[in-house]
């Protein structure tokens, strides 16, 4: 079959292209390499797109490219691609945003005076090149190694000033944070090696697969700890878990990205929107067959993601900086995905990271612009005004924030609803833990439209503040054009995926979105999750009532947020109000002190922990070897002064042990008898 | 004035104690071990004409013997080595130098700067 | 005939003193001495054994022995004379340039 298809790994090759020139010639070449970085990312989309309506048109690819390590019990460890249709629309979603994040570099980064660009661009280039080897890998440990080189990249470009004092302890944070989850994610992959003998996502040997079969008693997998299968499952699961919370910044392990925002704000937004966090809800998404057999993984997931969702929009009401509000928001919708994802809402979930990663890539690079126009100037309480300033900032922005306060006709909206109402239904089904983490949700909707418009009021809205936001900073076409692009997607692609027009009118056929991820593969279709799903339904007058019950609530929350930052925020000279928390208001600055807490758990009981292991190193282990070595020194220098070099001496020594040794041999010999 | 050797005694004699031990030990072992009796040459042999013979791996001789004409060769050529190697080792160069051996850790060079040295002053 | 203990005995007390020699004296040209008594200790034994056994191999063994032991005297008084130049000295003892 040649097709398009066959030129998927070009798409990965491409951005690694760009690495390679940006890292070998970017400071020869104009831009700083910018311009190889936009080229390999334009021809990836191309590709992308292309690839896109190939899997539209039913075509899928799954082969493995090359095998690194063959095994001898059959186990081969192998690099290969899957393309089906989540592969292809997050393929779409990454090739887009990095390259309108190339492109808003040369406003961000070029047009400022940036020092050390070609290695911004090499980094940029690597970030996307792990991030599409991610998105197509065919098996678990293929997954893995490109998961951990996101995280590498997020590393060097977060810590991308290092002469600072703040991004280099960020990077550092943003790495050793997720590298505690990815750890035990490692453990998962070998586990499901152990299990399965294949990581394979798809085709006759996927995972999945087999777990489903064991389950219903066709075969046997190995199980450890002599756990029962679905026990095993389940541990499994956790673990690979691990690894998504570490990486998608859900609770406890999210404190790294707010910190991260030290990095470039391009960054930021291809960060947050299309690769690092996005990466750890794709993985479930991936393996989601996996997931969906063991209910209490999927319980935690929807726990995990409903209380994410809820404690990080209330710290996100409280900050100063655009960026920290943009970050914890983040958190919170990535929350959403996970609650989606545990909820049995495969479809809503895609469809939020698909919706989300337009809008939040667009409020970031908004955010820049304004950061530009500030003169890097990142606290709100110094903006105000810059709507009439910066018109087209203002309403790409502004087109970003509905769709993230989930204001209808948005983007968010439709996901997040759908989201919600999968949650809904599941959880009247007869799951008090869904309906707990429905609850959660939907409150974090009215924070959320709370601090977004708390954020757009302040930036925008009123006087300005300060005399920077008076007389703001010029942007050009480089940041306004990405920002258009993105305002328009963020407007409009909800209406790929409109469910609740289609359940309340019974207009057959607009869910496009879930035809698209029913095609390909038979297992790996929203279809056949479905039929999976370890939840019942249930509905609050019929299945039209429930979904007009559950937009209709969320959208008021959302409004009822939205309205309350209007009356506080939105006026001439606005004041801060966060005084009226009381003493919450402490808690919230301080992340409800989850910072702080970790340390103590490294301070406080891992650091004796370790230093006792440290005496034990250098005092038992260490101590013997240096012991030898010591007594063998020591020993040396005596036994070395039988050497005298004076003749005499040797023949005496040689004499000497003659006669011993006829003694010895006469003795045992029986000579003397 | 004539001397006469002296036997002296002193502690520089303590180490032949070793070589007085390894006699008692040997001895010890020679008269504790046993022998069959011994044969003998024949009576009238020619031994010396025997040794010649074997020396040269012939078998005119009375007494039998094993062939040595490869070690006579070998022993020949030893000698020849040793000779060369003893007149090498006792060569002086011309001019009281030394060049042929160099053993001396440097000795000799620093005496002679030193020498030069003190010319020098 | 003599048995051949007494050969033994006789060749063990030449070899032993040429080893006293050797451990007591600092003389170079008594440690050649003393090497000669050891390597005709040696010699002892082999004519005593050819005897023994009826049997030349030993005498003529005795001869080589003969040839090589000149050798190793004329390398040993090339080696003296060198220790002479370098140690104004034929004391042993003084020679310790190669210990540790």
């Amino acid at each position: 079959m040649a097709g398009i298809l066959d030129f998927a790994p070009a798409i990965v090759l491409l951005p690694f292209l760009s690495f390679l020139i940006a890292l070998g010639a970017g400071r020869y070449m104009p831009k700083g390499g910018a311009l190889a970085g936009i080229g390999a990312t334009a021809g990836s989309f191309v590709l992308s797109i292309a690839t896109f309506f190939a899997v539209s048109g039913g075509q899928t690819y799954n082969q493995t490219i090359y095998t690194w390590a063959e095994g001898l019990d059959a186990i081969n460890l192998t690099f290969g691609l899957l393309i089906d249709p989540l592969s292809s629309m997050m393929l779409v979603i990454v090739t887009l945003v990095a390259l309108l994040v190339h492109i808003f570099s040369l406003g961000y980064m070029n047009d400022e005076g940036e020092t050390g660009l070609p290695r911004y661009y090499a980094g940029l280039g690597l970030f996307t090149a792990s991030m599409l080897g991610f998105v197509v890998a065919d098996n678990l440990l293929m997954a893995f190694m490109f998961f951990e080189l996101v995280g590498l990249c997020s590393y060097l470009l977060i810590g991308f000033h290092f002469r600072q004092d703040g991004p280099p302890s960020a990077a550092k944070k943003a790495f050793l944070v997720t590298r505690f989850g990815d750890y035990f994610f490692l453990i998962g992959v070998v586990a499901v090696f152990a299990t399965f003998g294949s990581a394979a996502f798809a085709g006759p040997d996927a995972f999945p697969v087999l777990a489903e079969e064991a389950l219903a008693g066709e075969h046997s997998v190995n199980t450890f700890l002599g756990m029962g299968e679905q026990a095993w499952f389940t541990v499994v699961g956790l673990l690979v878990l691990g690894g998504v919370v570490g990486k998608s910044a859900q609770f406890p392990l999210h404190t790294w990205l707010p910190d991260a925002m030290e990095g470039p704000t391009p960054v930021s937004a291809l960060i947050h929107a299309a690769t690092m966090v996005a990466a750890g809800v794709y993985l479930v998404a991936r393996m989601y067959g996996f997931y969906v057999l063991t209910p209490t993984t999927l319980a935690i997931i929807a726990l995990i993601g409903g209380f994410t969702a809820l404690f990080a929009a209330t710290m996100g009401v409280v900050k100063k900086e655009i960026k920290q509000v943009l970050a914890y928001s983040t958190i919170s919708q990535y929350g959403y995905m996970m609650l989606g994802l545990g909820a049995g809402g495969y479809v809503a979930a895609t469809f939020h990271l698909m919706t989300h990663a337009f809008f939040k890539a667009l409020l970031f690079l908004g955010a820049g612009s304004v950061i530009i126009a500030m003169h890097h100037n990142e606290n709100m309480w110094d903006m105000g005004g810059l709507k009439d300033k910066m018109p087209v900032t203002y309403y790409a922005f502004l087109s970003g924030s509905l769709a993230l306060a989930g204001i209808v006709p948005f983007a968010g909206f439709w996901s997040k609803d759908e989201v919600l109402y999968e949650t809904l239904i599941h959880g009247l089904g007869g799951s008090p833990i869904l309906l707990a983490a429905y609850a959660m949700g939907l409150l974090a909707v009215f924070f959320t439209g709370f601090y977004t418009f708390r954020m757009v009021f302040l930036t925008f809205h009123g006087e300005p503040r300060s005399g920077t936001a008076r007389d703001p900073h010029g942007v050009r076409w480089n940041v306004k054009g990405p920002l258009a692009v993105l305002g328009v997607l963020a407007a409009t692609t909800g209406l790929v995926n409109m469910v609740p027009v289609e359940k309340l009118f019974g207009i057959e056929g607009i869910d496009f979105l879930h035809q698209f991820l029913d095609g390909s593969f038979s297992s790996l279709n929203a279809h056949h999750y479905a039929e999976l799903i370890p939840y019942s339904s249930g509905y609050i007058g019929g299945e039209a009532g429930t979904v007009a019950i559950g937009a209709a609530v969320s959208l008021g929350f959302a409004l009822g947020g939205a309205a309350l930052a209007h009356v506080l925020y939105n006026v001439p000279e606005p004041v801060e109000h966060t005084d009226k928390l009381g003493s919450i208001k402490t808690v919230l600055y301080n992340n409800y002190y989850q910072d702080e807490y970790q340390v103590w758990i490294a301070t406080g009981v891992v650091q004796p922990i370790s230093r006792v292991l440290d005496k034990f190193d250098q005092g038992i282990v260490d101590g013997v070897v240096n012991g030898i070595s010591s007594v063998s020194l020591f020993a040396g220098g005596r036994v070395k002064r039988v050497q005298t070099g004076v003749v005499s001496n040797y023949a005496a020594l040689l004499t000497l042990g003659l006669t011993a040794l006829l003694l010895g041999l006469g003795l045992l010999g029986g000579w003397f008898a | 004035m004539t001397t006469k050797p002296q036997l002296k005694l002193g502690s520089h004699l303590v180490p032949g104690l070793a070589a007085v031990a390894l006699f008692v030990v040997m001895a010890v072992v020679f008269l504790g071990a046993s022998f069959p009796n011994p044969q003998g040459f024949a009576e009238g042999a020619n031994i010396t004409a025997s040794i010649g013979y074997s020396m040269f791996n012939l078998d005119f001789g009375d007494v039998a013997g094993e062939g040595f004409l490869a070690a006579f060769i070998v022993i020949a050529v030893t000698l020849d080595v040793a000779l060369d190697g003893a007149i090498h080792l006792a060569r002086r160069e011309e001019g009281g130098q030394m060049r042929t051996i160099l053993t001396d850790g440097g000795r000799e060079l620093k005496r002679t700067l030193f020498d030069d040295e003190e010319d020098d002053r | 005939m003599v048995p051949p203990q007494y050969y033994l005995l006789l060749s063990a007390a030449v070899f032993c003193i040429g080893v006293f020699g050797l451990l007591t004296r600092r003389n170079a040209l008594l440690f050649l001495m003393s090497v000669e008594l050891m390597l005709n200790a040696a010699n002892i034994n082999l004519v005593a054994f050819s005897l023994y056994w009826g049997n030349v191999t030993g005498q003529t063994f005795t001869l080589f022995t003969l040839a090589l032991a000149a050798a190793e005297v004329a390398v040993g008084i090339g080696i003296i004379l060198v220790l002479y130049r370098n140690f104004d000295d034929v004391d042993v003892t003084n020679a310790t340039t190669m210990r540790w």
